[in-house]
């Protein structure tokens, strides 16, 4: 599989279970070691700080919202009045202020997402590599976390991975959808959206590129062998998946 | 909590003791001998004098303190050993490997096999001996009740569990937790101090109410050996030589009422760390 992504650009990759979308995230976030291949970081010296936002909260129970969010913070060092304001800063940003002193377990799935976002992001990464962070939440507030993370996004600049189950997920946020097909893993489609943010879930090209999209994700099965990676710089289809 | 709430948690806990105090009564009631079977009035006229001295072996009280500060003693040198040996050989598999088959050799060595080995060991030296408290060699106080071979007889049966406990209490530690941190660049200290140790505490704290239990139940029997003459189990076994049952159920009620107490006090303590992981679930 081959994948290169643009500094500061937001991709997402869509593809069906088991086809090695969360073992992708895992290895470009060091956490699982690649049996071949490589990955490599063109940011200057040594490996990118790294946001890893995962599908369940992961928050840790025993401390406090803030507690959380200035984790990273903490582990690198700073001060605690500074990780403090930097922290508190963030969740007033995510729409959390007041909720500082709160335990994880009080806060609704959507809060506790938007506290696992400030604690990945707290640390400034390079690299935010989010899996399925929305998956489990009701509709109404992936749209307002969607729009979340695309604010957090242009604030800092980071380059995101997102990985996702949603094609209209996808299409709403991303510049580039990747699709992963199964068995072997590897890239089958890959395509550039231009169109500008916000999207207009209800618009004609929206609704387009969605159907575009979901034509490749149901064709999976019959697709060309590994080597054959379909690449498109427009919004635009190849002529046979119309 | 309303108190009508309290009541109703508490109560039906309190029916099978009354059924038992029942037959009890009304057992001695039917002209059972007395020695055999005395009556709950009898009993009960010796608990409500706790500080008076009973068949010469000074008071309740008095036999109670020893056994409980003997059970504190040695179950808190257990704790302060089994914890961070737990911990240890928790998270570090080189430890685990190093003391695994040690553990699993002595665990199965009671506390009461060893109380023989540990009176053979120490015989009846006490702190006072240790510490070469010279100016209390003469006088009498509870120091002189405390034996070393007890307290390691009682730091042997807190031991285990406590260790068990710490031991898959710093295994527990969610693997999510772990990449999360890793990710955030905690390094090992930091791991340890925020997610090891409070993961492990729910276990630990479990570990020490078995240990605490295990102590309890053994200060009694080791007391029951030659080489003392303090403690209720001590008070126990010399009210069945003297023929005084009515003291030795007396002695029961109070082993059951202060191990019943310190588990709760126990309890309490860990109860908070026990909320915050249900919550997680």
């Amino acid at each position: 599989m081959c994948l290169d992504l643009d500094p500061g650009s937001f991709t997402c990759v869509l593809g069906p279970t088991g086809c090695g979308k969360t073992t992708l995230l895992r290895t470009v976030a060091g956490l699982e070691t690649p049996s071949s291949g490589s990955i490599s970081f063109k940011c200057g010296s040594g490996r990118p700080r790294i946001g890893f936002v995962f599908q369940q909260h992961a928050l840790f129970p025993w401390m406090t919202v803030i507690e959380n969010a200035e984790f990273g913070l903490r582990a690198a060092g700073m001060s605690r009045s500074d990780r403090r304001a930097r922290a508190t800063d963030l969740l007033r940003l995510v729409g959390l202020d007041g909720f500082e002193n709160a335990w994880p377990h009080q806060l609704s799935g959507g809060m506790q997402q938007r506290v696992s976002l400030v604690r990945s992001l707290a640390t400034d990464p390079d690299l935010l590599l989010l899996d399925e962070p929305l998956s489990s939440l009701d509709l109404h507030t992936r749209f307002e976390l969607e729009d979340l993370i695309l604010d957090l996004w242009r604030f800092c600049g980071a380059t995101v991975l997102f990985v996702t189950h949603s094609i209209e997920e996808a299409v709403y946020l991303a510049d580039r959808v990747v699709v992963i097909g199964r068995r072997p893993g590897r890239v089958v489609f890959d395509v550039r959206l231009e169109d500008e943010r916000p999207r207009n879930r209800l618009s004609r090209a929206f609704n387009d590129g969605m159907l575009e999209l979901r034509t490749v994700v149901e064709n999976l099965a019959m697709l060309p062998g590994p080597d054959d990676c379909i690449t498109t710089t427009s919004a635009g289809m190849p002529p046979e998946y119309r | 909590m309303p108190k009508g709430t309290r009541a109703g948690e508490f109560l039906p806990g309190l029916i099978l003791p009354a059924a038992v105090l029942l037959i009890w009564i009304l057992a001695s009631a039917s002209g059972l001998k007395p020695a055999l079977i005395p009556t709950p009035q009898a009993v009960l006229s010796i608990l409500a004098r706790p500080f008076d001295g009973v068949i010469a072996s000074g008071s309740i009280f008095w036999n109670c303190t020893v056994s409980i500060i003997r059970v504190l003693t040695g179950f808190t040198i257990a704790v302060l050993t089994a914890v961070p040996m737990g911990l240890l050989m928790g998270s570090s598999s080189a430890a685990r490997r190093f003391l695994a088959l040690s553990v699993e050799l002595a665990r199965p060595l009671s506390p009461l096999a060893m109380t023989p080995l540990m009176l053979v060991l120490f015989r009846s030296r006490t702190v006072v001996d240790v510490l070469g408290l010279t100016s209390l060699r003469y006088s009498h106080s509870i120091l002189h009740e405390i034996q070393i071979g007890m307290i390691a007889v009682q730091v042997w049966g807190g031991f285990f569990p406590i260790l068990l406990g710490a031991a898959s209490g710093a295994r527990s530690v969610r693997r999510i937790h772990l990449e999360v941190a890793e990710l955030l660049g905690a390094g090992r200290a930091m791991i340890f101090r925020h997610l090891t140790l409070p993961s492990a505490i729910p276990d630990i704290m479990t570990g020490m109410r078995l240990g605490m239990g295990r102590c309890w139940m053994v200060i009694v029997a080791s007391e029951m050996l030659p080489g003392t003459n303090a403690g209720l189990g001590y008070l126990i076994r010399y009210s069945y030589e003297i023929q005084r049952t009515d003291v030795m159920l007396a002695g029961l009620v109070v082993i059951a009422l202060v191990g019943a107490l310190l588990s709760h006090v126990l309890d309490r303590i860990g109860k908070r760390s026990f909320e915050l992981r249900r919550r997680e679930r």
